[in-house]
């Protein structure tokens, strides 16, 4: 046995304070194992699945999120690809540029399967257009700012150092030549959710009419009563009356930590119902995009280019 | 965060395991070195305070929100590319530094107030801050991303663009005609202002690329203070210490995003 006897000669006065601690390491390490596990356990069990999860673009659950980031990192990439022959038609050796982030990407990649083979370039695909760009004449920097975007290269390199657009030309500016082509060939998994905006914001505004958070308000206030002696109903009091008085910082944390979890739960409960209904009223528009979308994971999962691209960018992502 | 919790319990655990026969024995052993190692680790994965050098050009940052606590929102937030940073007339570090500085905070860094953005739950991606004017693949990467948040961070100037000038003042814009754009720009000022050197303005953004174009309709476009004061940029810098200064209030984005959207 390698541990020594635990009444052994050495157990004099000064062991007991070190067996105290070691009691007390235990202690500590038991109630944060139950802590822990109490915590995931309410999560779990009180998790009831979000309406919207199953319409790509609507996820609102880790899960839901990964196929749409999954969905919307390919589309990128098709994007990409789009315009690289596109521009590569107008004469241009364009390099794919997938504008993606490159965490959210790394993480599709993780989703598929996909390793990183660690034959990342030197320099990005942003970088190594710009250096195209920087090597042009001025007769052919104006071919190819008219190729990539439709407009000259005096307005782009004015939106470059201004961040401007031209005057009259808010709504479509540099929307135009193999991006515009490219943008309207492949569609976005957002699309959907943006020509709704209006009702997802409405929808959203009304969660915090329901009854559910009426209650959770309550409920909230008690807490914050209770723990801090603080009035108020929501958490969005609680910050206020920090920035107004930052002495309230203490009372406000202890708010955050025992009343938060109560707001966290009511809100859920609140908003399933909110867009059950959402999903009612839209029923017709959100069942096209299950039809738009149905086996698209199995498409995803089949492009051997998508996959490679992934694999050579690896970790390190699309940017440097 | 639950199975950090868990984890950190467990690392305890193991830690008094292993620490047993050294207490017994009083020699400290090999197995004293792995403890305090274990204790060490846990100890780092449980900080929720890691400050970061991001005073250098920097690539995208992308910061989520911990198992099982994503709120369903993503957030992004631009950082200056200006092509000219460093010559506008900067007391301190370059505007495109500032902006990404801060962003990286509000994104990531619990300053020990309330809590980085993710913290709250989002999952942030912070633009990187090339000097090459491509605002374009910013929003472009934003709505490609699905973005429902949209906040750009600079450092201001006035005409002349020299340090030392006594313009200095807090501006937040906006987009005109969209609610979710303005009610966003309201609670940033609400929250930034107290926090900020000088007043407050603030007005729209209507000409600017990056107010019009990107998808998500809550937008706005701030410029935190004037990098041409000097006594504006000792606050942000906090004598140049890094994790002091002006981004110890960078978790009052977090806030003003949570009040606006109601804490989802």
């Amino acid at each position: 046995m390698r541990f020594p006897a635990v009444n052994g000669p050495r157990l004099g006065r000064s062991a007991v304070k070190p067996r105290i601690w070691m009691t007390a390491l235990i202690a500590v390490g038991a109630m944060l194992i139950i802590v822990g596990s109490v915590r995931l356990a309410s999560q779990v069990a009180g998790a009831e699945p979000y309406p919207l999860d199953k319409y790509p673009g609507f996820g609102r659950s880790a899960a839901a999120g990964l196929r749409d980031d999954t969905i919307a990192a390919w589309e990128s990439f098709r994007r990409a690809q789009a315009v690289t022959a596109c521009m590569e038609r107008a004469g241009f050796a364009y390099a794919l540029d997938v504008t993606y982030p490159s965490g959210p990407l790394a993480t599709v990649a993780k989703g598929l399967g996909v390793q990183a083979t660690g034959s990342v370039p030197a320099t990005s695909a942003e970088q190594q257009n710009a250096a195209l760009e920087s090597s042009l004449t001025p007769e052919a920097l104006e071919r190819f700012h008219r190729a990539l975007y439709g407009e000259s290269a005096a307005d782009i390199a004015a939106m470059r150092e201004t961040e401007r657009v031209p005057d009259g030309r808010a709504e479509d500016f540099a929307h135009g030549g193999c991006t515009g082509e490219a943008d309207a060939a492949v569609p976005s998994i957002w699309t959907l959710k943006r020509e709704l905006n209006g009702e997802v914001e409405a929808a959203r505004r009304s969660i915090a009419a329901t009854p559910e958070m009426e209650t959770t308000a309550t409920a909230f206030a008690a807490c914050a009563k209770r723990v801090a002696g603080m009035d108020v109903q929501r958490p969005a009091d609680v910050e206020r009356l920090v920035v107004s008085d930052p002495a309230l910082s203490d009372s406000a944390r202890m708010v955050g930590n025992d009343c938060m979890p109560i707001w966290d739960a009511g809100r859920r409960t609140a908003e399933v119902a909110v867009w059950r209904g959402f999903e009612q009223r839209n029923a017709a528009h959100l069942q096209g995009a299950l039809e738009r979308y149905r086996d698209i994971m199995k498409t995803i999962a089949a492009d051997d280019a998508f996959k490679g691209y992934l694999e050579a960018i690896g970790s390190a992502g699309n940017d440097h | 965060m639950e199975f950090l919790i868990i984890g950190s319990g467990v690392g305890f655990i193991a830690a008094a395991i292993v620490l047993r026969p050294v207490v017994a024995s009083g020699r400290p052993t090999s197995q004293t070195i792995a403890a305090i190692a274990v204790a060490g680790a846990v100890a780092l994965l449980s900080s929720s305070v890691a400050y970061a050098t991001h005073t250098e050009v920097t690539s995208v940052f992308h910061a989520d929100a911990a198992d099982g606590t994503w709120n369903g929102y993503r957030v992004f937030l631009s950082s200056p590319r200006h092509t000219n940073s460093g010559d506008k007339g900067e007391c301190g570090w370059d505007e495109n530094i500032n902006g990404r500085h801060w962003n990286y905070y509000a994104a990531s860094v619990n300053t020990g107030s309330f809590g980085a953005l993710d913290d709250r739950g989002y999952d942030v991606v912070v633009s990187p801050n090339a000097e090459d004017g491509n605002y374009t693949a910013s929003i472009n990467y934003a709505d490609s991303w699905g973005a429902d948040v949209y906040v750009v961070t600079h450092t201001n100037a006035p005409g002349t663009g020299v340090c030392d000038s006594p313009a200095s003042y807090l501006l937040v814009m906006h987009r005109t005609g969209v609610s979710d754009s303005v009610g966003l720009k309201d609670e940033l000022l609400y929250f930034l202002d107290p926090a900020t050197p000088g007043g407050q303005n603030n007005w729209n953004c209507d000409g600017l690329g990056e107010c019009l174009y990107p998808d998500a309709t809550h937008r706005a476009y701030v410029e935190l203070f004037f990098h041409t004061n000097q006594s504006a940029v000792n606050w942000f810098q906090g004598n140049g210490s890094e994790g002091s200064g002006g981004v110890q209030e960078s978790w009052r984005y977090g806030a003003a995003v949570d009040v606006h959207l109601d804490y989802p």
